[in-house]
């Protein structure tokens, strides 16, 4: 026996109705109002009707007109007719073949809108991808900050920020290292990294150049070049703002959607469960390819060894097989290290020309023993 | 918690007072005022994506703004709240029950309401307002806004109503879509497409109707 959440019409209550549980005998469906009244209404008199918003509300009445109970919670009605009396199931049956009636009309309704959006789907892929990139050209970059802001609280969701300045000076450094050599636009943001203390390996740049690298890490890199290579491929998805395409585009199926069906708000509030971060830092295996290469070229550009990144990737395959900590696979998990991406990273490194590379403030060591607590 | 429902019902504007730790949850413009006592906290409402086409579609506000009483000891907060349309402002007590509000509709909530995005029916869809609406479910006090005077009314037969002025209503509430009077008086008399909504439950009208609020989802385009 279940209960089942619900309410009651009652011209006797004082507003009216109030939520109940409802719960389903032999003799009859019994709805409990919290204040302790119970109302029965008896299988011999059960009549059932399907309404509401959804079409899903089962509304169950008996004599009294007065009285309507009502609940949208699944499996009340299939409880009906396999626990009440013969009466009850012979409503319940009847209610069936209706509803099954009006499916089969909704059913067809559906197939038509589905066909028509397979139409749409065909004729605009190539159309589709000129248009994102139009769009997200037509924002501002100061749409890439704000959104980054709205996203930056859950970076500590992570862990708390190490504010020592071995770790933390060490992370600005290659930062600001990296900076002078990114388009203007791009080097006049705000960018910033935060350290925070986590056993993943993972790093992420939010859209706007706000930055998090878990101490994980720096734990595990071999050296400074293997972070700036991280750090420099997280600046380019920045740089291309591959955040908010990836958004773009995911509300440029919508609007197709609610072309369609003349809606917009609630297909996207349904899409809307998942985590901020993950929307703005999943980004598609293109956008990947695009920050390994042009991100390899920064960090030649500043000065520092080209050949971290492939190191760095060889290094995640190595980490991840032996390591006990499921965490350590974080970064490899959103950017697999694919045999092609390091081949392509390495094709493209004898034609990058390094710069100057003066030596750094901090040291990864001294980071490391700041992250031990020494 | 104290709340009051000031310059009613033209202006309508409320304001809380929160005891040490008490919350009240409000749409993310509605905040007009709030004393130094207050913390406000952002949260998505329905997440993220909908805080996007907010900004980039021009929508309604799908995140929401948690105020807290900061402050310990005897000391207290006052918030003052606000809706966007010059019109009044009730309190609704939920019970356990649930109500789809339109989209601007919603101003406050205290902290055991339930806000989602819920199916609000094929019936709504051509109401130019969506398949979806936010719901709001739970136990305590929601704060609702519309554009003029707000009117509750019990519907048992069925009511026609125009889609611009429905601003709330409760689940057990069927809506159709349907043509006012016909086909031809439809298109030529400027009635058009109406709601028709059948009970029980009740429904919240509000006296005027912004009309250029819901014509936003084709200016994408
Ligand atoms: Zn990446």
């Amino acid at each position: 026996m279940s209960t089942y959440l619900g309410g009651v019409f009652d011209d006797a209550l004082p507003e009216g109705r109030a939520a109940a549980t409802i719960t389903v005998w032999r003799h009859g469906v019994e709805a409990r109002l919290e204040a302790g009244k119970v109302y029965t209404i008896r299988s011999e008199v059960l009549r059932l009707e399907r309404g509401g918003s959804t079409g899903r509300m089962l509304f169950i009445r008996g004599q009294d007109p007065r009285l309507t109970l009502f609940s949208e919670a699944p499996g009340l009605l299939e409880e009906i007719g396999t626990t009440s009396g013969l009466e009850a199931r012979n409503a319940v049956a009847t209610l069936t073949a209706e509803v099954a009636k009006t499916r089969r009309a909704t059913l067809s309704l559906w197939l038509i809108a589905a066909a028509v959006l397979v139409v749409l789907g065909l004729v605009t892929p190539p159309l589709f991808r000129v248009a994102v990139d139009g769009a997200v050209g037509q924002l501002p970059l100061s749409l890439d900050v704000k959104l980054g802001d709205l996203a930056s609280s859950e970076i500590t969701s992570f862990g708390p920020a190490i504010t020592d300045e071995r770790a933390a000076g060490l992370a600005t450094e290659i930062l600001e290292r990296l900076r002078p050599h990114l388009p203007p636009d791009i080097a006049a943001l705000d960018l910033k990294i935060t350290v925070i203390e986590s056993a993943e390996v993972n790093a992420f740049a939010l859209p706007g150049g706000r930055m998090a690298v878990l101490s994980g890490l720096l734990k595990r890199a071999d050296d400074v070049n293997m972070v700036a290579a991280v750090f420099a491929h997280e600046l380019m998805h920045v740089r291309h703002r591959h955040g908010i395409r990836a958004l773009v585009q995911s509300a440029g199926v919508l609007a197709l959607v609610s072309v369609v069906f003349g809606d917009a708000t609630g297909i996207v509030a349904l899409l809307a469960q998942g985590g901020v971060l993950a929307t703005l830092t999943h980004y598609g295996r293109e956008h990947e390819s695009q920050a390994d290469l042009d991100g390899v070229a920064l960090t030649a550009a500043a000065g520092f060894d080209p050949a971290g990144m492939p190191a760095f990737f060889r290094k995640l395959k190595e980490i991840a097989p032996s390591s006990e900590v499921q965490e350590a696979l974080s970064w490899m998990s959103s950017h697999p290290s694919h045999e092609e991406r390091i081949a392509a990273i390495e094709a493209l490194i004898p034609s990058l020309t390094r710069g100057e590379d003066p030596p750094m403030n901090h040291t990864l060591e001294a980071a490391r023993a700041a992250l031990r607590g020494e | 918690m104290e709340s009051e429902i000031l310059s009613r019902p033209a202006f309508a504007h409320l304001k809380v007072r929160l005891n040490p730790g008490e919350t009240i949850t409000a749409e993310s413009g509605a905040m007009a005022s709030m004393t130094t006592t207050t913390r406000l906290t952002a949260r998505f409402n329905g997440g993220f994506f909908g805080a996007v086409l907010r900004k980039i579609f021009g929508g309604e506000s799908l995140f929401v703004n948690d105020i807290t009483c900061a402050v310990g000891g005897n000391a207290s907060a006052e918030v003052i709240l606000t809706q966007p349309t010059p019109g009044d402002m009730i309190a609704l007590t939920l019970t356990g029950n649930s109500l789809f509000l339109q989209s601007g509709a919603y101003v406050a909530s205290t902290g055991e309401v339930k806000l989602s995005v819920g199916w609000a029916g094929f019936g709504s869809l051509l109401g130019g307002e969506g398949l979806f609406r936010l719901k709001v479910s739970g136990t305590g006090t929601v704060w609702i806004g519309g554009y003029g005077a707000i009117t509750p009314r019990e519907i048992q037969e069925e009511l026609i109503v125009d889609s611009g002025h429905l601003i709330a209503f409760e689940p057990t509430i069927k809506i159709r879509s349907g043509l006012a009077g016909g086909l031809f008086s439809s298109f030529f008399g400027g009635e058009g497409i109406v709601m028709k909504v059948t009970g029980p439950g009740r429904i919240y009208l509000q006296t005027r109707n912004i009309e250029g609020l819901a014509s936003w989802t084709n200016s994408f385009l």
